[in-house]
């Protein structure tokens, strides 16, 4: 090993994360030669030892070969290992803030639409009421209030680009791309709207008020949208004998999800509701994404008959609170009282955590997300408690790179080490999914981030079920 | 006492998702298989075609192929021995809300039949079902709303899938109610609702007058688009409102009415709004008063469902008489005995000798009102409700006639597949002790 090298892997041992800096001349930002370093350039594909060139927040060149500019800050990143940033597609990060403005989320945007007829549409014009659960004008990037201290946590995860995903609601509103390097939501936003969330749930003292009636509603809406469209063109056509449309913002908000020109995310968890949510999407015909699927591998049969992209939570559900069917019990009968334990290595806790494997198994395309969760900084211990229960290391990956980028359509932009796309970069010391591993840099749009992971390994395991 | 400490111990739905689990793994390997099956040397009540001593029924890929006393069985079929047995089609319930978790009622408003009934193949109640040698189901909304949802008509695949468990063929059924329920004179609405209208039985007849006649302009707007479409491919196109398409299907007979009724006057008064509106109703629920008014129902054309011999649990169930089903069948009435309730669903076919109890009714009366009566009202009669060649393969297979007191299920089979079997039914005891240790294991 030469000397330097040696050296840096000394200095950056004892200081924890600070490789040597070698600095030409007037260096611009947001650009970087990181060089020595192993790359990950997609999920399986490899580079043991190259160079990753970033310019302007840009990747400009990768490989093993490269040129390197001698006006960039060069970063000799030797025993360091590179992977693509990571995609957290469905994160609620500044989603879920306190109610102190008038309820989660922030304030309503917008008036929302009666959609019911009935009682409803018999009230005078004027008389309509917010409906906190029902949103289609909300936008995420009018909602998250981006906080410093998430944010930073966020990316100590490895995670540089998240999709905003709200509660669970009727119609929650309209999703975006961020990226995570500062808490300007402006300059963060990559993409929005990006699609609608909705979920087949109910609405406090009105209609609908069950889930077989949230369907239904949601039927109503979607239809009503693509009705909306059929009434404006046919007025635009036509002025002169067409009646004319009356402005509907929230019918118009869900138009072009309607027509199948926009996703639309719907909430589904358990064993039943997947098939609900698979059923509706299907009727309305729409570009749709599962969020949640805690019990997908119960339906992953179907899921994968449908090969629509699963956004599943890394929140695991409890492992006695699965549907009672598939539980199949295969809870192994334990005896003695150290109940906690038990239920942490029981198969059946095993199950829950196997829900990725299971999916991947059955060919199912998914991304892994922090929906759900309610501490960010378990993130990546989850993705392991996945790993471990039998998700390959590589599958992971895709399904924090590659897959989430094609969900949330910024394919071209990010999930891959290659030259044009956003420099958005994970730099490890041992492996991403390891235990050992530890993330020693973020960059984030060339924004170089320094993590300081604590050195030894955790003791911890994670907040799984039971736990 | 081991029971109590188990129950105590849990929440109730807790042990209810365990005993599922625990079942539903007893089960996988008697249910599962598709196959030619044979049940030989039985009393067969055939409901439509008389009893046959002595005979076999033959059911391959899930049809009944074969009926009779000479039945040439293929070689790999499975047997099963009917020596002492009674077997009977398989029990048809033309009310129950089985395996529903997407809620009862739409009650958030009166009229809503664009709502549809979604159900669960893995409830626990479906197997107890099964233990009842009942096979079929009309899963009905609840009888909050004038005009509620759309019913889920499924045979009891227990731990299959919602989609498998439904009929593909079967008619579109929707729930009506009258009288007390859907006028809600007895329930405090909830904090921050309005009292919904109708709070009368005026009310009600007048919800679906008002309704009825919105559904009629709603028809006639797409009447006159489909016309005028022929000329002008540019025609707008009307809104979909799914309500008011609901109440048209309804008008136009491709939805069927199954009303919630009790008194003659409601009745009567539901007959006269449909044929105001140029329908029938196919079948009155519960129907207790149905006895005063038999001719009329009959002339109608509407079948009956109602119940043994409940009776006063409320004012408006006041005049119910046990000898309501077998009079209503005597002037013409499709009469069906229907459980509404997760309990007495296995054991229809005591409530049907009931009848034969209390209003004479004979052995194939009897049979009939939880067989091919129930499946005419829900539109399935030319597949189930009888042992006849050609017919779903839905069979129940009693130890006893099943009119006997002491008689019970030994196997239940729906479409050839066995989802039932005493002989391989776990033991109480035995799901206790699994409870027992399952529970120690999962709970921290």
């Amino acid at each position: 090993m030469p000397r330097t090298a040696w050296f840096a892997t000394l200095g950056a041992a004892l200081l924890i994360a600070a490789p040597i800096e070698a600095q030409v001349g007037t260096a611009p930002p947001n650009s970087y030669a990181l060089t020595n370093v192993r790359i990950v350039t997609a999920p399986g594909r490899v580079i043991e030892r190259g160079t990753v060139v970033v310019r302007d927040g840009r990747i400009v060149a990768v490989g093993a070969q490269v040129n390197i500019p001698t006006d960039l800050q060069r970063l000799d990143l030797t025993n360091h290992t590179v992977y693509p940033g990571l995609i957290d597609a469905a994160s609620q990060l500044g989603m879920r803030a306190p109610a102190a403005d008038g309820g989660r989320g922030g304030p309503p945007q917008g008036t929302p639409t009666q959609f019911t007829q009935g009682r409803q549409a018999q009230a005078a014009p004027g008389a309509r009421d917010v409906i906190p659960e029902i949103q289609p004008t909300r936008l995420a990037t009018n909602t998250v209030q981006l906080r410093a201290a998430d944010v930073e946590a966020a990316r100590a995860q490895g995670v540089t680009m998240v999709g905003l995903a709200y509660e669970p609601s009727l119609i929650a509103g309209q999703t975006a791309v961020l990226t995570l390097a500062g808490t300007s939501v402006d300059s963060a936003t990559l993409r929005s709207p990006v699609a609608v969330q909705v979920a087949m749930t109910t609405r406090r003292g009105g209609y609908p008020s069950t889930q077989m009636g949230a369907i239904a509603y949601l039927e109503q809406a979607f239809s009503d949208a693509a009705y909306q469209q059929r009434a404006a063109d046919a007025f635009e056509r036509d002025p002169v004998r067409g009646p004319r449309p009356v402005r509907d913002a929230e019918r118009e908000a869900l138009i072009a999800a309607s027509a199948g020109k926009m996703p639309v995310w719907i909430n589904a968890s358990r064993e039943n509701d997947l098939y609900r949510a698979i059923a509706l999407a299907k009727r309305l015909n729409l570009d749709y994404a599962i969020l949640g699927a805690q019990e997908g591998f119960l339906a992953a049969g179907a899921l994968a008959k449908e090969a629509k992209p699963v956004m599943v939570s890394l929140e695991f559900p409890r492992p006695d609170a699965v549907t009672g069917r598939a539980l199949e019990l295969n809870v192994a009968p334990v005896t003695g009282r150290d109940t906690v334990k038990a239920n942490a290595d029981s198969a059946a806790a095993r199950r829950v955590r196997g829900n990725a494997a299971a999916l991947a198994k059955a060919g199912v395309p998914f991304a892994l997300t922090s929906f759900g969760m309610q501490r960010p900084a378990d993130f990546r211990e989850r993705v392991r408690n996945a790993i471990d229960a039998g998700l390959s290391a590589d599958e992971a990956l895709k399904a924090l790179t590659t897959t989430p980028a094609q969900l949330l359509g910024v394919g071209r932009l990010a999930g891959t080490i290659e030259a044009g796309k956003l420099a958005n970069l994970v730099v490890t010391e041992g492996d991403l999914f390891d235990r050992s591993g530890r993330i020693r840099h973020v960059f984030v749009e060339g924004r170089k981030f320094d993590i300081r992971e604590p050195g030894p390994a955790q003791g911890r395991r994670g907040g799984g079920p039971g736990q | 006492m081991r029971m109590n400490r188990v129950y105590g111990k849990l929440g109730g739905w807790r042990a209810f998702v365990l005993l599922v689990g625990i079942l539903a793994n007893g089960l996988a390997g008697a249910g599962a298989q598709a196959q030619n099956i044979a049940i030989r040397g039985a009393t067969i009540l055939t409901v439509t075609r008389g009893t046959i001593q002595n005979g076999t029924v033959l059911i391959q890929n899930g049809k009944i192929t074969a009926v009779g006393t000479n039945v040439n069985i293929p070689a790999g079929t499975r047997i099963v021995d009917g020596t002492g047995k009674y077997i009977m089609p398989g029990i048809i319930d033309a009310h129950s809300h089985l395996g529903m978790d997407t809620g009862l009622n739409e009650g958030a408003e009166s009229v809503t039949p664009e709502v549809k009934i979604e159900v669960r193949a893995d409830a626990l109640n479906i197997y107890r079902a099964l233990a009842g040698g009942t096979t079929t189901l009309n899963v009905l909304h609840g009888s909050a709303n004038v005009v509620g949802g759309q019913a889920a008509l499924v045979k009891l695949k227990w731990g299959t899938t919602p989609d498998e468990m439904l009929i593909d063929d079967a008619p579109r059924i929707v729930k009506f109610a009258l009288g007390e329920n859907p006028k809600r004179s007895n329930s405090t609405p909830q904090a921050g609702q309005e009292r919904r209208f109708p709070a009368t039985r005026m009310g009600v007849e007048q919800t679906l007058r008002w309704w009825f006649t919105e559904a009629q302009k709603y028809k006639k707007g797409w009447t006159d688009y489909n016309q005028a479409v022929k000329t002008d491919k540019t025609a707008l196109m009307p809104r979909r409102d799914l309500r008011l398409e609901a109440l048209s299907d309804i008008i136009d007979g491709k939805i069927w009415v199954h009303a919630h009724s009790y008194r003659e006057d409601e009745i009567m008064m539901l007959m006269k709004v449909a044929e105001d509106f140029g329908f029938r109703i196919k079948t009155f629920q519960h129907v207790l008063e149905g006895y005063k008014v038999a001719d009329e129902i009959a002339k109608h054309g509407a079948g009956a469902s109602t119940f043994a011999d409940m009776w006063a649990y409320k004012m408006e169930a006041w005049d119910a008489i046990p000898h309501n089903a077998t009079l209503m069948a005597r002037r013409g009435v499709n009469v069906s005995m229907n459980s509404d309730s997760d309990e007495r669903v296995r054991r229809l076919y005591q409530e049907a000798a009931i009848a034969i109890k209390y209003g004479g009714a004979t052995e194939e009366e009897a049979l009939r009102m939880i067989t091919i009566n129930p499946a005419w009202q829900m539109g399935i009669d030319q597949r189930t409700g009888s042992i006849e060649v050609g017919k779903d393969g839905d069979v129940a297979i009693f130890n006893g006639h099943p009119f006997a007191p002491a008689s019970r299920v030994e196997m239940t089979i729906i479409e050839g597949k066995v989802y039932f079997d005493r002989d391989q039914a776990m033991t109480l005891e035995k799901l206790l002790r699994t409870l027992v240790t399952t529970t120690d294991g999962v709970l921290p």
